[in-house]
């Protein structure tokens, strides 16, 4: 399922309308989004792990 | 007249707290009725706090050189018993219960806190509608703290505190023609700023000069314990030690991602700034940047992730008050799989690793901060000479973005203009928490040429 058809169920789901123009630029943003997923999963990161910004150790 | 001016003025007794906050007041009433960067000024209080200043300033000195200067905030930052607007209606009826860690510091260093400047809706934008470009009307002033570079650059203020996630200090600066720095992640606290992506926010001041943005984080910088993000690291004397001599540093000229796809009169301007920085006795080498191309679309994808999960329940809820560019974008913040997020976050720390090993070779990367000029007003696309259009977005992200995804500082300091008169600034990129080596580059261009003397036509 693509970002755009996620989107739309989820805001079913959570009963929030979004339609005509506004629901135009939501899927536009979507397709980008999807477009950057797809980026991603082509560069070779190696075996980095994420970038942790905030710890939860107690250290 | 610079901070930096005032701030001698008020230390020898020639001018008064009072009569800066009325110098910048009046200024207010005679031109933001077009420019449009203030959403509030607290002129009575601020009265108070100028008289406070006049009396101790005149028995026992200036605290520092922020007493007695007026500081405009950008509409994120808390301050006690104000609405923190943040550009958006669904912040109707907030009032900030105490001060943000930045807003502490600075009243502290005796700045005075006298009015709140437009940012773009939650700081989600790089057009700040509302404002306008002080340099000429038609356009933008870049965001998403355009009210803050609006307002230096129309010397409504002294300095202002803006926020970077994606350029936003930086960008606003280029356009408005004034300096602006980002400063290393967790250098300055975001405690009290109303987030858009907490992984990638910043602090950062603008102001007419490299040295008045020096005296504004010497003012801001350091560890904050009430902060998450904050760093606990030696803060210099930031403003210490510049010099017109750029000997000895090392500038990076970026041979991959900075230049491509921009603006010729962009690219013009920051090649004739490299070549005043080589002339000041900078060593200038050209380097590759690993992986720029590809931070766009990792940046994007945590900041939008980051974005919609704050402000999710509000969305679910009801939703009531968000603009319609802002909703759409934080509905589709919905579409990003987690696995999506993490790879980005990999990818960030790849890109910190192998940029560690440029700066092993150079002390600044230098390049133009923005890639086109400031749009037009009311547009959402800039214009490039061969016909295309970008979207603002894309345009004025794909430089910015590095270094708010590294987290490394950053500062912008004016280097020319387009046509149809816009500013436009230079970029320089350091170390993590060598914001004094960055301010030293800046500095040195500064002071060889006149850029940031020139007043905008109002």
């Amino acid at each position: 399922m693509g970002g755009e058809e996620r989107v739309r169920e989820m805001l079913r789901d959570a009963g929030v309308e979004v339609d005509g123009d506004d629901l135009a630029r939501v899927a536009g943003l979507c397709r980008m989004l999807d477009g950057f997923a797809e980026r991603l999963g082509a560069v070779d990161v190696g075996e980095a792990p994420p970038a942790h910004v905030f710890s939860v150790r107690w250290d | 007249m610079t901070l930096a001016e005032a701030a001698g003025c008020v230390a020898r007794r020639e001018v008064a707290p009072s009569e800066l906050l009325e110098s910048v007041l009046a200024r207010i009433e005679a031109v933001d009725g077009e420019v449009g960067a203030f959403v509030g000024v607290a002129a009575g209080r601020a009265r108070e706090v100028a008289r406070a200043a006049d009396r101790d300033i005149a028995r026992d000195g200036p605290c520092g050189p922020l007493h007695g200067i007026p500081v405009a905030m950008k509409d994120l930052y808390d301050l006690a018993g104000q609405r923190t607007g943040a550009g958006s209606r669904a912040r109707d009826g907030h009032v900030a219960g105490a001060d943000s860690g930045v807003a502490e510091r600075l009243r502290a260093a005796g700045a005075n806190l006298f009015g709140k400047v437009r940012t773009h809706e939650f700081a989600y934008g790089s057009t700040t509608p509302g404002t306008r470009n002080p340099w000429t009307l038609r356009h933008i002033p870049g965001g998403s703290s355009g009210g803050s570079g609006a307002a230096v650059a129309a010397r409504m203020c002294f300095a202002s505190m803006g926020t970077d996630t994606g350029g936003s200090v930086r960008g606003p600066a280029a356009h408005c023609g004034v300096v602006g720095l980002k400063p290393t992640y967790g250098r300055v606290p975001v405690r009290g700023v109303v987030p858009l992506a907490w992984s990638q926010d910043h602090a950062g001041p603008l102001a007419r000069t490299v040295t008045d943005v020096a005296l504004m984080l010497n003012a801001v910088a350091g560890h904050d314990p009430g902060d998450p993000a904050s760093a606990d690291h030696p803060v210099p004397d930031f403003a210490a030690g510049h010099s017109a001599s750029a000997a000895g540093l090392v500038v990076g000229v970026p041979v991959n991602h900075f230049f491509d796809d921009c603006h010729p009169d962009v690219a013009a301007a920051a090649r004739e700034a490299i070549t005043v920085l080589r002339d000041a006795g900078a060593d200038v080498r050209e380097v590759e940047v690993p992986l720029a191309g590809e931070i766009l679309a990792a940046h994007y994808t945590i900041l939008a992730a980051e974005a919609t999960a704050y402000h999710d329940r509000a969305l679910r809820r009801d939703g009531h008050g968000y603009g319609e560019a802002a909703a759409a974008m934080l509905h589709a913040g919905r579409a990003i799989r987690a696995v999506d997020y993490i790879q980005a976050q990999r990818l960030r720390t790849e890109v910190v690793r192998r940029w560690r090993e440029v700066f092993r070779t150079v002390d600044v990367l230098v390049a133009p901060t923005v890639s086109a000029p400031a749009a037009r007003y009311g547009e959402d696309a800039v214009a490039h000479p061969d016909g295309r259009r970008e979207s603002v977005l894309t345009a004025y992200a794909r430089l910015n973005f590095p270094a708010d995804f590294t987290g490394l500082p950053a500062l912008s300091v004016p280097c020319g203009f387009a046509r149809e008169g816009v500013p436009v600034g230079i970029q320089i990129i350091g170390r993590p928490f060598e914001e004094a080596t960055v301010l030293r580059a800046g500095y040195a261009y500064e002071s060889a040429t006149d850029w940031w003397r020139r007043e905008p036509p109002l």
